[in-house]
């Protein structure tokens, strides 16, 4: 069976720590050659104050808490440059304290229909104790799964990276009708040594592969769901 | 001949494979014991060729490497060295002097701290990972530090109890002269602050190149790295030729740098081999394209014996049609640069005099006529 | 095995990080419904109003003050109200076709790259000539030997449905050497230099 491609698609890179949005605004992205001039000077600025720095350029959306940096892809663009922005940005400051990374990928599919989309939504979580238990209908909003197992394909493993887990949220598409979003998070604690640089480490190394697994991933659980009985 | 026999106890053999990016050597020196130089990763293949090759003789032989030689630091001729040295515990390391140098530390530190990786310097980085993990886990001294090759230093000598042959591998270059000059490049690489980070590549003829000179028994093996013919005394071959004193000639002759003419010198081919050698040129197909065909020319009018790894790289995969007229458009001379891996054996018993070595080619390795 | 989420997961697709990334209209949350045993079908719940999130009880009041029965769930199929997916969305890229390049050589018209093959890594790199005018004219400065770039191969999807074939070459915005790094870099150095005196 051929690869399915989401029909709409983004990846975010997430980094918990101690932070200073005020340092995060477009101007600072281009003195570190991080942004182009032209891609900053047309970005699109929600905030910028001490606690929240929010906006967003052609490439990227980049929101920055006291507690969380969160970069995401635009909707189908490459998600490789993120990968770039986010070591780049990490790699000056150098010195922030941080306590864990999570490379995501947000997916939406579309389905054969509105037969195939409720078939996928009974296969993935079996109707009968439900409707016996709620003596009703009963609908799926959202479903987590999460293993701190690593995978043979992949290539993660939780031996290398103690403490991670990956998660995996299946729910009905809110942007394509009758469609399928699925969302995968690799999570990654901080290491006691030289925490951010093992976490750019793991970004560096990871990163293409992440999205390919969360692609398969996302696959298989299709393709499982659309299977005859 | 199957390309899984392994040799004789009492034979050198002298294997060459040449992909069209890269070359690898792999010097079986007698009694199982090896020494392999340079790396290379041939189309299709996920290990280095002198895995690949070793394991598939089924004896063992990774664990019998004594000697893994970096020739130079470019990246087409240590591709997987790393990985290499990991599989060969019991190898020491050698290369050329000129890494033994502040510029080229340096070199390696930034690769390693870079969030690009650099080409083959990073490979470098890897392989001083390695032993410095030797050296956390106490190995023997001689397998953690590396070995620095120069003129007429002796890399490795096997002989006594349990050997029929002595044999060795004795570095002929680089002299001192030309390690200056290497500084000198090197620190135009390092990196300063304010730099973007980007890959560090050198593409430039190598002149501090390892040219090894292999012995077992009577037998001798000239392989000639990428090292160049400047003309001046002090560098290159003529630095080789003014310093080597073994009179036996070499009867088997790895070509200098893909046949190029700038590592062209004809008093190797006079004072250093024998009338009408074994020749093995490996190809380059990574911008300028070697031999040339003028190269080919006159390294047959020098030897009747030249041999060529491999013809090419053969065509690119199959791609979607969208993709490959798409490429068409847009980017030009466009050609694979890792090809399938050629392989040259020459084997030769040391025990019997009269014997003359005998050549199999495999995998599109050819005679050229 | 984490009882909570993990705090690196985003808080699903109708959380984006901004106000741009979200469709216009109300974000809607359609739920997969079950049917009769062996039979397809489905209930479809209209939007989860806030106030049904923290009461149980059915009845509510607008604030007009009306009274609000929220609906009954039957095993109806009715149409998600949800925008389609062409609406307010960016057009769909189809990457066909991931390279990463290095510059290896830089000409007056034209430059040398090697390509690594991202879309299947066991391909074998490749060698290639582009012409600069294939570069925007804002990552010119960075066509210098060594740098990186992306060469992204696929088919656009329009807004209005059109397929259109492209080719763009995108370079690696990476950071500068810092005095620090260097610094690191020199320790390594030291490390090494230590490390081969052994040998002397």
């Amino acid at each position: 069976m051929s690869d399915r491609i989401p029909h709409i698609s983004s990846s975010s890179i997430v980094v918990v720590g101690s932070l200073n949005p005020k340092i995060f605004q477009p101007e600072w992205f281009v003195r570190q050659h991080l942004l182009s001039t032209e891609e900053a000077e047309s970005a699109q600025i929600r905030v910028i104050v001490p606690e929240i720095a929010q906006f967003e350029t052609e490439q990227f959306g980049v929101q920055v808490t006291l507690d969380r940096f969160i970069a995401t892809s635009k909707p189908n663009a490459n998600y490789a440059p993120l990968r770039d922005l986010v070591l780049g940005a990490f790699s000056i400051l150098e010195h922030v304290p941080v306590s864990a990374m999570g490379l995501n990928r947000h997916m939406h599919f579309p389905l054969d229909g509105e037969d195939a989309w409720h078939k996928v939504g009974d296969k993935l979580v079996p109707k009968d104790l439900w409707m016996d238990a709620l003596e009703g209908s009963a609908g799926l909003r959202s479903l987590f799964i999460t293993t701190a197992r690593g995978t043979k394909t992949g290539g993660w493993r939780e031996k290398e990276f103690p403490g991670a887990c990956y998660t995996v949220r299946v729910e009905p598409s809110s942007q394509i009708p009758f469609g399928v979003y699925i969302e995968t998070n690799e999570h990654y604690p901080a290491s006691a040594q030289e925490p951010l640089r093992a976490l750019m480490k793991i970004l560096g190394e990871r990163w293409d592969e992440c999205q390919n697994h969360a692609l398969r991933i996302a696959n298989h659980i299709l393709n499982w769901a659309e299977s005859a009985d | 001949m199957s390309r899984f026999i392994p040799p004789r106890s009492d034979e050198l053999e002298v294997s060459i494979i040449g992909p069209g990016r890269g070359e690898c050597v792999i010097v079986h020196l007698g009694e199982n014991e090896w020494c392999i130089v340079d790396s290379c990763i041939p189309r299709g293949q996920r290990e280095p060729a002198a895995i690949e090759y070793l394991r598939s003789l089924q004896q063992e032989s990774l664990r019998r490497v004594r000697l893994v030689v970096a020739t130079h630091w470019h990246d087409d001729h240590i591709r997987g060295l790393a990985s290499l040295l990991q599989q060969t515990p019991n190898a020491q390391f050698a290369c050329s002097q000129a890494v033994n140098t502040d510029q080229f530390k340096m070199l390696v530190g930034s690769a390693a701290t870079s969030i690009q990786s650099g080409f083959g310097v990073d490979e470098f980085a890897r392989i001083f990972r390695i032993l410095i993990e030797r050296e956390t886990a106490k190995r023997e001294k001689d397998l953690v530090a590396p070995k620095f090759a120069i003129e007429n230093r002796s890399l490795l000598e096997l002989s006594g109890k349990g050997r029929s042959y002595p044999a060795a591998v004795r570095a002929l270059s680089p002299s001192d002269g030309t390690i200056r000059l290497a500084m000198a490049d090197m620190a135009s690489l390092i990196p300063r602050p304010g730099e973007i980070q980007r890959r560090i590549t050198n593409r430039a003829p190598n002149s501090t190149s390892v040219v090894l000179w292999v012995e077992l028994g009577a037998r001798r093996v000239l392989l000639g790295a990428d090292l160049e013919h400047t003309g001046r005394l002090r560098e290159g071959w003529m630095a080789v030729l003014s310093s080597h004193n073994d009179p036996n000639p070499a009867t088997l002759f790895k070509v200098p740098h893909h046949g190029s003419i700038n590592a062209d010198c004809s008093e190797v081919w006079a004072k250093m081999l024998v009338r009408d050698p074994i020749a093995v040129v490996t190809p380059f197909t990574s911008g300028k394209t070697l031999p040339t065909n003028s190269d080919f020319q006159r390294m047959r009018s020098r030897t009747s014996r030249l041999y060529c790894t491999s013809r090419g790289t053969g065509k690119p995969p199959a791609r979607d049609a969208i993709v490959e007229k798409e490429m068409r458009r847009n980017a030009t001379e466009r050609h694979v640069i890792d090809g399938p891996a050629g392989h040259v054996r020459i084997r030769w018993s040391a025990a019997d005099d009269s014997s003359e070595p005998t050549l199999e080619l495999f995998h599109g390795a050819y005679h050229v006529r | 095995m984490p009882y909570e989420l993990p705090t690196t997961s985003l808080t699903g697709q109708n959380q984006p990080t901004s106000s741009a990334f979200r469709q216009s209209g109300e974000a809607t949350v359609p739920i997969f419904g079950f049917g009769e045993p062996g039979r397809l079908g489905a209930s479809q719940f209209p939007p989860l109003p806030e106030t049904v999130k923290s009461s149980e009880d059915p009845l509510t009041f607008d604030q007009a003050g009306h009274l609000r029965v929220r609906p009954v769930p039957t095993r109806v199929s009715l149409r998600p109200s949800v925008p389609v997916a062409s609406r307010d969305h960016a057009p769909i890229l189809l990457t066909r076709q991931l390279w990463e390049g290095t510059v290896t050589e830089v000409h007056k018209e034209d430059f040398v790259a090697r390509l690594n093959d991202r879309t299947n890594p066991n391909n074998p790199d490749e060698e290639a000539t582009f012409d600069l005018s294939e570069v925007s004219a804002e990552d010119r400065e960075l066509v210098v030997l060594g740098s990186a770039f992306y060469w992204i191969i696929g088919t656009v999807i329009t807004l209005a449905g059109k397929h259109m074939n492209i080719s763009m070459i995108q370079f690696r915005r990476l950071p500068m050497w810092t005095s620090r790094a260097l610094d690191r870099a020199a320790e390594r150095a030291e490390h090494l230099r230590r490390l081969f005196q052994a040998s002397e």
